[in-house]
């Protein structure tokens, strides 16, 4: 093995470079809760950055934290620097952004910053998923079919029925394609980033699958274009990130994810272990998908992105195991074997984990939460008003927002109107659950953990 | 991937604080902690049958407990039964016999290493 040089940025020296980057023009802030007709504006907290431990790496315990959230954001925003985005309205409103976005020296900032954020966000996952032994075909191909009749004989999706048994429906299945919007805006781009250099056979095998994600160079039939019409036939946005303030940090980091193991060629295994679970398994929970939207908005919505997984992706499936993921196996040996089986564990985890933070998140209705009396303060007064930079975060503890001059508005969902909450009245936000906080006028509040 | 002619295998699952080994037909299959991966050994002795599970580790080797045969600990964990842990939970792809795989907690003296 050859030896090799550690990078030689300290968690301090991240620290600082991660401001730097957050500090860039197109990471900047703004007091709106949405980000309007604008892909490359991705408002990231300097300050919140400047604090966070980039020593004390994520664990899955704090995998949907606020640490979390910070260090995903920033990797995201790094990684889709590297894929084109253009706006929908043209480049003339946009070209000093456009330029920001993609400049050299934010590209450079971005890329010292990369490895340490990747091992923050993804460095729990080698301590949570071993894989030893010997394996051969048979053993396998018998993993790969237990965890596949797992996923599709599951008793159950606790994030559906909770999305039904809502006070809010509508809201409840937005938010849940709001999750799903970051990657179906942009399907299909972490693949794309394997499907040069030469790998042989296998090679072409990706790219088959590759093509029926891009529709056949068919615009109304690629996968993205679907989505798109999907969120317009339920009123959502259809640009990237409109909904970035309400990202759960685990949509992002299994986003991520995929961004993190075919950005580094080295987890081209891993990356094919955890796709071809995936599409081994997506037929069933699209169709599942299907019938919980068609419930929820009725006829009005356009189904055809999850008909087309419904469909495509039993053929997906089986290209992925038979004539990648097998041969792959095969062919390269125990190195392969072992980070096709360590993606195929780690998008399991990753999707119970994430599951759990949107099941939370959904389950929390603050309009069912009694405002109860502010009581004594004894945090800092913050005052905000219409004018004040908006941002969502995730709470470590039960918090008590107070309101003690004004009105807040609370909002937790991507679509949901906000909670009101009145001078003189409190709220309780759960431990683990995003939120942000606007005013319209001057209002001061204070956010204190219950004692 | 292993080119040898495929054994016939069953799964088996144990929780890694509560067992250390998997028994079918008799058979010792026990667990060895190294890094972050877990390694289910047989503990028949390729020598005479000895029982591994029951050796001791000495440096990085294996010692027999019956005719001192030593053994790298490195290469039996390369040998060993296709395994995956997640968290605390292993399955193992055993070689299918006459019973069902049962987890156990018994002496496994060699179970935890250090590579």
């Amino acid at each position: 093995m050859t030896n090799r040089t550690p990078l030689d940025d300290s968690p301090s020296d991240i620290a600082g470079l991660s401001e730097q980057f957050s500090r860039l023009p197109q990471f900047r802030s703004t007091n709106k809760q949405f980000i309007v007709g604008n892909p490359y504006h991705r408002p990231m907290n300097p300050d919140a950055l400047r604090g966070l431990d980039w020593g004390r790496p994520l664990t899955q315990e704090t995998f949907a934290s606020n640490d979390s959230l910070l260090a995903n954001r920033l990797l995201m925003n790094v990684y889709e620097s590297d894929a084109l985005f253009l706006p929908e309205a043209g480049l003339s409103k946009f070209e000093g952004e456009f330029v920001d976005f993609y400049h050299q020296d934010s590209k450079v900032l971005g890329e010292r910053v990369r490895p340490t954020a990747e091992n923050f966000a993804f460095g729990f996952l080698d301590d949570s998923v071993g894989v030893s032994g010997k394996w051969d075909e048979e053993s396998l191909r018998a993993h790969l079919r237990h965890a596949v009749d797992r996923a599709n004989n599951h008793g159950g999706r606790p994030v559906f029925d909770a999305i039904l048994s809502s006070r809010d429906p509508r809201t409840a299945a937005n938010t849940q394609i709001a999750q799903m919007a970051l990657d179906g805006l942009t399907e299909a781009t972490a693949m794309a980033q394997n499907l040069g250099g030469a790998f042989g056979p296998e090679q072409s095998e990706l790219f088959k699958i590759f093509v029926d994600e891009f529709g056949y160079g068919v615009f109304p039939a690629k996968h993205s274009t679907l989505f798109m019409d999907m969120c317009r036939s339920v009123g959502m946005s259809t640009t990237p990130h409109h909904y970035w303030f309400f990202y759960l940090p685990s949509s992002i980091a299994i986003n991520n994810y995929f961004y993190w193991a075919t950005r580094n060629r080295t987890g081209f295994f891993r990356y094919i272990g955890a796709m071809a679970y995936l599409e081994a398994s997506f037929a069933a929970f699209f169709e599942e998908l299907n019938k919980l939207f068609r419930a929820v908005y009725g006829d009005a919505v356009d189904t055809r992105y999850c008909d087309e997984h419904a469909h495509i992706d039993q053929h997906h499936g089986r290209m992925a195991i038979e004539d990648l993921l097998i041969p792959l196996a095969r062919k390269h040996g125990p190195v392969a074997a072992k980070g096709l089986l360590q993606g195929v564990e780690e998008i399991q985890l990753l999707a119970r984990l994430g599951d759990a933070d949107l099941l939370a998140q959904l389950t929390w209705d603050p309009a069912l939460t009694d405002q109860v009396a502010a009581t004594e303060r004894t945090g800092p007064v913050t005052e905000i008003d219409s004018d004040t930079a908006f941002d969502t975060e995730v709470t470590s503890a039960d918090t008590r927002v107070q309101v003690l001059g004004g009105e807040a508005l609370l909002y937790n969902s991507a679509t949901g109107d906000p909670l009101r909450v009145p001078q003189g009245k409190a709220v309780i936000v759960p431990a683990g659950r995003l939120y942000g906080i606007h005013a319209d006028r001057r209002t001061q509040i204070t956010k204190e953990p219950v004692a | 991937m292993s080119k040898a002619a495929p054994v016939p295998r069953t799964r088996a699952e144990f929780h890694r604080a509560e067992h250390n080994a998997v028994i079918v037909d008799g058979e010792v299959y026990f667990a060895v902690e190294r890094e972050a991966s877990v390694h289910v050994l047989s503990s028949r002795c390729p020598h005479r049958g000895g029982p591994l599970h029951l050796g001791e580790m000495e440096g990085e080797k294996l010692r027999c407990p019956w005719h001192g045969s030593m053994f790298p600990i490195a290469r039996l964990c390369d040998r060993s039964h296709p395994a995956v842990r997640v968290g605390d939970t292993v399955a193992v792809y055993l070689p299918t016999g006459k019973s069902e795989p049962v987890a156990v907690k018994t002496i496994v003296r060699a179970g935890v290493t250090t590579a």
